[in-house]
């Protein structure tokens, strides 16, 4: 069984590294991280503050839209293309061929963004000549959080088609960003069936801001370290869920 | 190619977009997440949400294993 887990997620890793997007989405991060980190228009202060801040927010980007991107595809095409039916003539549970691709998508993103956090470490080590524990603190949960939206994708991609897949992957990610500063605030101001339709779907949207310590990057603040605990439990419970109910939908469905 | 110029369009677009509301929110002195009590709360509502899925979950499969055998 394991196996088998680690072939097809090797199989899945080798596609994912190949695809085009990633390539774009890497090269252009690393592009935008260089300017930000040589072109200088600031003071010393200044310009490490535009390093972090376009760092975390381009390895943010980058892994997000790459993840969705291949994520949203990946099974329907296996279906379409009839890749899958070799694979799940063997005895291969297809749990374990949907978390194989779940994770092969997953190291290739990885492998990506681990190439512009080097990058962003590199820049701040020119620049301030250490590197404070809160920047690998904040990436190890911009990792997180992607993983989570890969999930996401993956829930929804078995359910839908690629094209509606990468948009509500996308819309609902951009909905759970918003969650505590917008949806709460419009659950407050409305009532009667508004108000529990928005209160319903806020309480299962995840919270995506709950994983972003870029503002505690950039201006040297301090995160407790129960919060950063709570968080990642957090985390990687709804990214459980969300794989158990995609083996559960995959499992249930025609191919 | 077209999704080439979207995504540089996308890329070029959100960081803007979210170091504005970065500013917004600095202007208006709200409490970092981390400091937000509500911001707990809703993790800790959501994670027993979750944890009561899981307990359905689990006893639907136990269930179902023990009539199936």
């Amino acid at each position: 069984m394991r196996r088998s887990l680690f072939a097809l997620m090797k199989l899945s890793f080798l596609e994912a590294v190949r695809r085009q997007i990633l390539h774009v989405m890497v090269l252009l991060s690393l592009v935008v991280m260089a300017i930000a980190g040589t072109v200088s228009f600031f003071d010393l202060g200044v310009q490490v503050k535009i390093v972090k801040d376009t760092g975390m927010v381009m390895i943010l980007l980058a892994g997000s839209l790459s993840i969705v991107f291949l994520l949203s595809g990946a099974l329907f095409h296996d279906v379409e293309q009839r890749i899958v039916y070799p694979v799940l003539a063997r005895p291969i549970p297809r749990g374990l061929y949907l978390v194989a691709r779940y994770f092969g998508a997953l190291a290739a993103v990885y492998a990506g963004m681990t190439l512009m956090a080097i990058t962003l470490v590199v820049l701040l080590w020119t620049h301030l000549h250490y590197i404070s524990g809160l920047a690998v603190v904040a990436i190890a949960f911009t990792y997180l959080e992607v993983a989570l939206v890969g999930a996401l994708a993956m829930l929804l991609s078995t359910f839908f088609t690629p094209a509606m897949t990468a948009t509500l992957a996308l819309f609902l990610y951009l909905l759970g960003s918003l969650k505590m500063g917008y949806l709460h605030h419009l659950a407050e101001r409305n009532t009667g069936f508004a108000k529990w339709a928005i209160t319903a779907v806020s309480a299962a949207l995840p919270n995506m801001e709950a994983f972003r310590f870029k503002d505690a990057l950039v201006h040297d603040l301090s995160v407790p370290a129960g919060y950063l605990v709570l968080v990642a439990i957090y985390g990687i419970c709804y990214l459980a869920t969300c794989i158990a109910l995609s083996v559960w939908n995959f499992g249930r469905r025609e191919v | 190619m077209r999704l080439t110029v979207v995504l540089i369009a996308l890329m070029t677009l959100l960081p803007a977009a979210l170091t504005n509301g970065h500013d917004d929110h600095a202007h208006h002195h709200d409490p970092h997440h981390w400091e937000n009590a509500e911001m707990r709360h809703d993790l800790l509502t959501q994670l027993g949400g979750m944890a009561v899925l899981g307990a359905v979950a689990g006893s639907y499969l136990l269930v179902r294993r023990r009539t199936s055998t």
